[in-house]
C-alpha cells in the first residue's frame, strides 16, 4: 500500500525528503559553529567562573559564633533586578545562605536586622511586613532594630506585634531599641536590649534611632504616639545595664547617618560590632575601626547581607567581617521562603 | 491532455504547501535557539560560555592598556533626570584590532559607547560610560567588567563613583504625622513645621500651594543659613501647616499640592498631612483582632452562631488620674452582644491607664448578618470627666 502510493506521489515526497534536510542542516551547522566557538574559548571562561564565585569564608576556621547582619531590605522579597546579568538578594538566597552557615558548616549561628523591612506604610507594605517577619523567624532572626519605616507602620500595627512585647520570651525575633518610646510607657516595648547565648558566647545587643532622622518622620511640633528620645543619654544607661550581664561581645545596631554613628561610637567606645545604617546600596566590603569598635555596612535592598565571625582565641582578628552578595549562582532557591512569598502574593 | 495539466496543476500546489509547511518548521527550530548554548552560567554545568568578543588567537594579539591608577572615575554629585559621562582613554599597543565589550555591571542603569567600536593597532579610544539615573541613589562604586579579546587583559574592571540625589525633598520625607491633637492642653501647637529642600539646586521657586480643604492652611519661608547647614540643603523653604481650632474628633487626612520650579522645569509634590484628634481614649487591636481606628469600630468576622466569637482590644486612657474608668451604662443593638472592661493592673505609665475590654457574641446567638450600615453598635456611658459616652460599630456574621 505503501509503494503504490510514493510511486503516485514521488515529486512530492521526494520534495518534502529535500526541504526536511536542508531544515536539518542548517540547525545542525548552528550547533556545530556553537560547539567550536565554545571550545577556543572554554577554558578562559572556566576559569572564570572559578575566579568569580569563590567559595566563601575560605580563611575562616570554625568561628565561635556566626552573626549574620542584614537591614533595609526595603521591602525586596526577591531580588533586585537592578542588573539583568547577575540578580542579587532575594530571601530565598539569603535563607539559602543561612543553610549554608547552619548545615554544611555546622557554625553557631544568630542573626540581627537593622531594621526598614518595608519602604513605606501603605496596606500592601504592612501585609508584606508581615510575613517577612515569619521568614525572619524561620531563618532564626532574634533581634530587630526599629527604622523610620517600622516607625511610620505606626503604633496602631506595632503594639499587634508580639515581637514587639519586652514581656514575651518565647517570640522570636524581637524588636529592640534603646531610645523609642511608645505611649511614653515602658511597658509597650520595645525592648532596650537583649541578652543571647549562642554557643556560651553571650552577645549583648540593642539598637537606637538616629536624632537626626526626627525630621524624615515627624514635622517640628508634633506630638506622635512614638517618641525618639536622645539616643545618647539612651545609650548610656542602656549600656550600663547591658555590662552588668558581663557579656563576651556587645552589638549595636544604629539606625542613623553614618555621621552620627561614628559620633555615638566615639563617645561611647564599649561597643565591639556596630552595624550602620545610611551607606552605599551594595555596602561596604571593609570595615571601619574607631578604637576597639568595628563598624559595618550592608547597603540596601537585601542585596548583600554581612557576615561576623568571632574568634575569641584570636587577639588580633577577634572580629572578622565578609559581605556577601546574595547571587543566584551561588545561592539556590528556598522551599520554605518560596513559600512564603506565594502565600504573601496570594 | 487536460488530465495531465489539472494533474501537474495539483502537484504544484502541493509542492508550493509542503515547501511552506517543512521551512516554517525549519526556521521555528533555528530561531528558538535549539542547539545553542544555554547562556548562563552554573557553577557546577559541564557547559561552556559564548565569549563575546572570542579571544584572539595566533602570533598577531592586540594588546588592552590603561594605566592602574586611571581604572577609576567619578560622576560626581548631580539629580535625577541629568546626564553624566566618564571616559576612559584605552589605548592599543598590539598589531590587530582591540575589541572591547561590557560584560556586566553592578545596576542595569549605565550605558555604554565604545569609540570607535574596535581600536586599530598603534591607537587610542574611548570606553565611555553614560548614566541618566531616573531615581536617586545614594554615594556609592559602580563596579564595570569589561572583555577584550586580548587574552592577557581578558577581563577589565573599571571603577566609577557617583551620588544621585533628588531634585528636592520633602522633610518629613512620606506623611507629615502631627500626631495626637488635644485642643484641652494649653501647651497643644495647632501650628507644625515641616520643609522642602534642594541638596542640589542653589536655587528654586515655590510658586503655590493648595489644601485639600479649609481644615489647613499654609505659609512658606525661605529657610536661612543655619537651617540650611542642618539639613545639608542648598536651598529651601520651610512650610508652616496650621490646623484649624476645633477639630473634630477623630483622623484627619488632608494634602497641601505644591507647585515648584528651577529655571528648567516645573514639579508638582503632594504632602500628606495627618493629624489624630481623640478624646482621652486610645484603642489598640490586641492579637489578629480586627480594629478600624476610623470607624471606632471591631470585625469578628464569619463564625458559626454555635461557638460564638470574642475579640479584645487594649484602651489607652489619660487624664483619670486616682480614679479607675467604669462602664456605668451599656445599650447593645443587637441585645445578645456584650463587653467587659477589665484593667490592666501591672501596666506603667506616667500619665495613662491600661484597660483591655472584650466583646463577646455568645455561644447560641441567633445567627445573623450585621455588616456596614447595619452594623452591631454597643454604646456605653462612662464616669470619664471627658468622655462620657463611647459609641462602638461591631461588624460580624454568624451563621
Amino acid at each position: 500500500m505503501v509503494l503504490p502510493f510514493i510511486r503516485r506521489f514521488e515529486y512530492e515526497v521526494s520534495f518534502i525528503l529535500l526541504c526536511g534536510c536542508v531544515a536539518m542542516m542548517i540547525t545542525g551547522c548552528g550547533e556545530k559553529k556553537n560547539t567550536a566557538s565554545s571550545e577556543s574559548n572554554s577554558v578562559s571562561s572556566k576559569v572564570e567562573i572559578v575566579r568569580e564565585l569563590r567559595p566563601l569564608f575560605m580563611d575562616w576556621k570554625n568561628p565561635a559564633v556566626a552573626i549574620l547582619l542584614s537591614g533595609e531590605l526595603d521591602g525586596y522579597l526577591e531580588p533586585c533586578g537592578c542588573s539583568p546579568e547577575i540578580q542579587l538578594g532575594g530571601l530565598s538566597h539569603r535563607a539559602d545562605l543561612v543553610r549554608m552557615i547552619q548545615k554544611d558548616k555546622n557554625w553557631p549561628y544568630t542573626a540581627f536586622d537593622l531594621g526598614n523591612i518595608v519602604q513605606r506604610d501603605r496596606r500592601q507594605d504592612k501585609i508584606k511586613f508581615r510575613h517577612i517577619l515569619q521568614a525572619f523567624s524561620q531563618l532564626n532572626y532574634r533581634s530587630i532594630a526599629l527604622g523610620t519605616s517600622e516607625i511610620r507602620l505606626g503604633a496602631d500595627l506595632l503594639l499587634t506585634l508580639e515581637n514587639l512585647s519586652p514581656n514575651n520570651k518565647d517570640v522570636k525575633p524581637n524588636f529592640i531599641d534603646a531610645n523609642i518610646e511608645i505611649y511614653e510607657s515602658t511597658d509597650f516595648g520595645p525592648r532596650r536590649f537583649q541578652i543571647l547565648e549562642v554557643n556560651h558566647i553571650k552577645i549583648a545587643v540593642t539598637a537606637i534611632v538616629g536624632e537626626g532622622l526626627k525630621i524624615e518622620l515627624f514635622p517640628e511640633g508634633a506630638n506622635p504616639a512614638i517618641k525618639i528620645q536622645n539616643p545618647f543619654v539612651s545609650l548610656q544607661k542602656t549600656v550600663a545595664e547591658m555590662k552588668k550581664h558581663q557579656p563576651d561581645l556587645l552589638v549595636l545596631l544604629a539606625h542613623s547617618s553614618q555621621e552620627e554613628t561614628r559620633e555615638l561610637t566615639r563617645k561611647i567606645a564599649d561597643f565591639d560590632l556596630v552595624l550602620s545604617a545610611d551607606g552605599p546600596e551594595d555596602g561596604l566590603p571593609d570595615p571601619e575601626k574607631i578604637g576597639k569598635t568595628m563598624i559595618v555596612n550592608v547597603g540596601k535592598k537585601g542585596k548583600y547581607v554581612g557576615v561576623v565571625g568571632y574568634f575569641p582565641d584570636d587577639n588580633k582578628n577577634r572580629l572578622r567581617f565578609k559581605l556577601i552578595d546574595l547571587d543566584r549562582r551561588r545561592f539556590k532557591d528556598h522551599p520554605a521562603m518560596m513559600k512564603m512569598m506565594k502565600d504573601y502574593q496570594q | 491532455m487536460n488530465e495531465s495539466f489539472n494533474r501537474r496543476s495539483r502537484v504544484t500546489q502541493v509542492h508550493t504547501v509542503s515547501m511552506l509547511v517543512v521551512m516554517g518548521v525549519g526556521i521555528t527550530v533555528l530561531l528558538s535557539g535549539y542547539g545553542k548554548d544555554d547562556p548562563k552560567v552554573r557553577i557546577n554545568s559541564t557547559r561552556t560560555l559564548k565569549r563575546d568578543p572570542p579571544l584572539a588567537t595566533g602570533n598577531k594579539l592586540p594588546e588592552f592598556y590603561l594605566a592602574e591608577d586611571k581604572r577609576k572615575g567619578s560622576f560626581g554629585v548631580f539629580t535625577v533626570g541629568m546626564t553624566k559621562h566618564v571616559d576612559f582613554e584605552i589605548q592599543n599597543k598590539g598589531v590587530i584590532p582591540l575589541i572591547i565589550k561590557k560584560y556586566r555591571d553592578s545596576c542595569n542603569c549605565l550605558d555604554f559607547k565604545f569609540i570607535p567600536e574596535e581600536i586599530p593597532p598603534g591607537e587610542s579610544g574611548i570606553l565611555r560610560a553614560i548614566y541618566k539615573p531616573t531615581a536617586p541613589r545614594k554615594a556609592g562604586v559602580f563596579n564595570l567588567f569589561f572583555r577584550t579579546n586580548d587574552p592577557k587583559n581578558e577581563e577589565v574592571k573599571l571603577q566609577i563613583s557617583g551620588s544621585v540625589v533628588p531634585p528636592f525633598e520633602l522633610l518629613p520625607k512620606e506623611r507629615w504625622d502631627f500626631g495626637e491633637i488635644d485642643y484641652r492642653d494649653p501647651k497643644q501647637r495647632t501650628t507644625f513645621c515641616g520643609y522642602v529642600i534642594s541638596k542640589f539646586l542653589p536655587s528654586f521657586e515655590l510658586n503655590s500651594m493648595e489644601c485639600s480643604s479649609k481644615k489647613i492652611s499654609v505659609t512658606k519661608t525661605p529657610i536661612d543659613a543655619e537651617m540650611k547647614k542642618k539639613y545639608h540643603a542648598k536651598s529651601g523653604y520651610a512650610i508652616d501647616v496650621k490646623l484649624e481650632e476645633h477639630l473634630s474628633v477623630g483622623v484627619l487626612y488632608e494634602g497641601v499640592t505644591i507647585s515648584l520650579s528651577t529655571g528648567d522645569y516645573l514639579v508638582g509634590k503632594l504632602i500628606k498631612v495627618r493629624g489624630l484628634r481623640l478624646g482621652p481614649f486610645m484603642f489598640q487591636a490586641i492579637g489578629d483582632a480586627d480594629w478600624s481606628p476610623e470607624e471606632n469600630g471591631l470585625d469578628l468576622g464569619s463564625f458559626s452562631s454555635r461557638t460564638g466569637k470574642t475579640a479584645k482590644i487594649a484602651v489607652i486612657v489619660k487624664d483619670l488620674k486616682d480614679i479607675d474608668l467604669k462602664l456605668t451604662n451599656i445599650t447593645t443593638d443587637p441585645k445578645f452582644l456584650k463587653i467587659k472592661l477589665v484593667k490592666v493592673k501591672n501596666f506603667h505609665s506616667k500619665t495613662r491607664q491600661k484597660f483591655e475590654l472584650i466583646f463577646e457574641v455568645p455561644p447560641n446567638s441567633p445567627p445573623m448578618t450585621r455588616l456596614g450600615k447595619e452594623a452591631g453598635i454597643i454604646e456605653v456611658e462612662t464616669n470619664h470627666p471627658f468622655a462620657d459616652r463611647i459609641r462602638f460599630l461591631i461588624n460580624f456574621v454568624s451563621y
